[in-house]
């Protein structure tokens, strides 16, 4: 257990993302076209599944491109920056350093993506990734335009804490691609230690739910054990129906990425007051959809 | 759990892995591991998963399977070893943009000092590396060796050369590596020999030049070069 506390290099720590950032995609592609090949022996292949998954692909190089350059600039900026004149240590960079920015990371990431569920802002990007009625690994590629940026503020103050940026980064990938590995139908369920600590399959089907007892649960990155205690966790008892209300229906990418900040901007462009349009950018979406039944009553009434 | 209390959990929680961070038996870092810290920028980004293969820890090296690597490596030095070495003197003023901060631990080297004609460097180094004296010293494979040119005459066709082992232990010649702010004229990496002349033009010849510092570091055969300038 020695080389727990060997001292790693910062190019050696990015050197390592990038390596595992590369293998992980193509083993997600090779599991993707297994679950392609698992669909279509259970005969339920559709020009529309075929459609939804090359739209999430689309999604995905839209927000690289969009956030490219954006994440060189601001994240490796903001970080450093951040490090050198805010942070109130230096942690020393090691394997134990990084199991324990993981743990703090995968906290980061669950406030992170309350956050983006519970404020209409966050919502308006969040939701093209829930907008799919399937649930592939091609979902979990399903990105909004402004994913990349909610994630700065969370992990910002892990900066400031000591870690080093690029193990910020690390701790960051490692979560996501630990996430982005839960979005299939084919694992049922783990054996229950599994299911009692860590995130699953199983709990990730249920975040990504319209079933009402499903709605804003399983918020959880690797643990979800974050979930039990902050009251979010819902167990998958009941067959699970994906998507978002209301319904997209379209496979259209342009739509699909942009109808999260279509909708929000055209309720801003309605909205009644001034004070609405803060509301409808920090309070959570169901909020709007109230307002807007009430409306409709009192126009019918 | 209700949500001021979720938060208040999170900060806890967080706390209490930070404190046990702090407090964590982290082995020193060695030298080597030191100097592998670079400097980041985000313009030199692109080169860092390159540069962490060249400067991995020698495990991290195998890991990632850098034999192709090395290899290409040995045959561009064998090239470079029969390219004569020519110094421009050109006089344009490029502005280098500091990228990396050369990192020095301490401030002498053991080694050989003499005042030459620059084209006659090969000679010096050979003359260097011929004094068994002092390689024989060496303890460990990763070693660094600075050669520091100074005192030019104003074609800057001649200067004071000294090169030497960046070693603490070492015995034999001491020499001052020269001190102030650094720039770099050439980062870190396996740089060809005309690469080596052509980061000459980089230094701003309009401003006295106190010294040029070529530092070559070794892991083994491996072999990195990093150069900077000092001005008076
Ligand atoms: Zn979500």
């Amino acid at each position: 257990m020695e080389f727990l506390n060997q001292t790693l290099t910062d190019l050696e720590v990015y050197g390592w993302e990038e390596f595992i950032g590369y293998w992980f995609f193509i083993a997600t592609v090779a599991l993707f076209i297994f679950e392609l090949v698992a669909v279509g022996f259970m005969k339920k292949m559709t020009w529309n599944l075929i459609g939804d998954s090359i739209t999430n692909f689309i999604t995905l190089v839209s927000y690289r491109v969009l956030g490219g350059v954006f994440i060189a600039l601001f994240y490796l900026a903001g970080f450093f920056w951040i490090y050198e004149n805010f942070s109130i240590t230096q942690l020393p960079i090691t394997w134990v350093s990084l199991i324990g920015c993981i743990i703090i990371a995968d906290m980061a990431y669950y406030w992170e993506h309350r956050f983006m569920h519970v404020c209409g802002l966050g919502w308006a990007t969040h939701t093209v990734h829930h907008s799919s009625p399937y649930f592939n690994i091609s979902v979990a590629y399903r990105f909004g335009p402004l994913d990349g940026l909610f994630p700065f503020f969370f992990h910002a103050p892990l900066v400031m804490l000591g870690f080093h940026p690029f193990m910020v980064f690390l701790a960051e990938a490692l979560v996501q691609f630990y996430q982005t590995a839960l979005h299939t139908e084919l694992v049922k369920k783990l054996p229950r230690p599994v299911e009692a600590v860590m995130n699953t399959p199983s709990h990730h089907r249920v975040h990504h739910a319209t079933n009402s007892k499903y709605i804003d649960k399983n918020y959880a990155g690797i643990f979800i054990i974050w979930d039990k205690m902050f009251g979010t966790f819902a167990e998958e008892d009941e067959k699970v129906r994906f998507g978002v209300y209301p319904r997209i229906n379209s496979v259209n990418p342009v739509k699909v990425f942009f109808h999260g900040f279509v909708k929000l901007g055209s309720q801003l462009w309605n909205a009644p007051s001034w004070s609405y349009r803060f509301k409808l950018l920090v309070k959570p979406p169901i909020w709007a959809w109230e307002q807007e039944q009430k409306a409709k009553a009192q126009a019918s009434s | 759990m209700n949500f001021p209390m979720s938060v208040l959990t999170t900060c806890l929680i967080t706390g209490v892995i930070w404190l046990g961070l702090v407090f964590q038996k982290a082995n020193p870092p060695t030298d080597f591991e030191k100097y592998s810290t670079l400097e980041m920028d985000p313009a030199t980004l692109s080169d860092a998963a390159y540069s962490m293969a060249a400067y991995g820890r020698e495990e991290t090296i195998k890991f990632f399977n850098l034999d192709n690597y090395k290899k290409q490596l040995q045959l561009t030095q064998s090239a470079q070893a029969s390219e004569p070495k020519q110094i421009e003197t050109a006089s344009k003023p490029v502005v280098a943009k500091p990228a990396i901060k050369a990192v020095v631990e301490s401030n002498t080297i053991v080694g050989i000092s003499k005042s030459i004609q620059l084209a006659s460097i090969d000679g010096l180094w050979k003359e260097f590396l011929d004094q068994k004296a002092l390689s024989g010293q060496l303890k460990s494979e990763r070693f660094t060796i600075f050669a520091i040119y100074s005192d030019f005459n104003s074609q800057f066709s001649r200067a004071r050369v000294s090169i030497g082992y960046f070693d603490k232990a070492m015995k034999g010649n001491r020499i001052d590596l020269p001190q102030g702010k650094q720039v770099p004229i050439l980062k870190k990496g396996q740089h060809s020999m005309s690469a080596m002349v052509s980061a000459w033009d980089k230094i701003d010849y309009q401003r006295p030049v106190k010294a040029v510092v070529e530092r070559r570091d070794y892991i083994g055969e491996q072999e990195t070069i990093s150069s900077f300038v000092i001005y008076q």
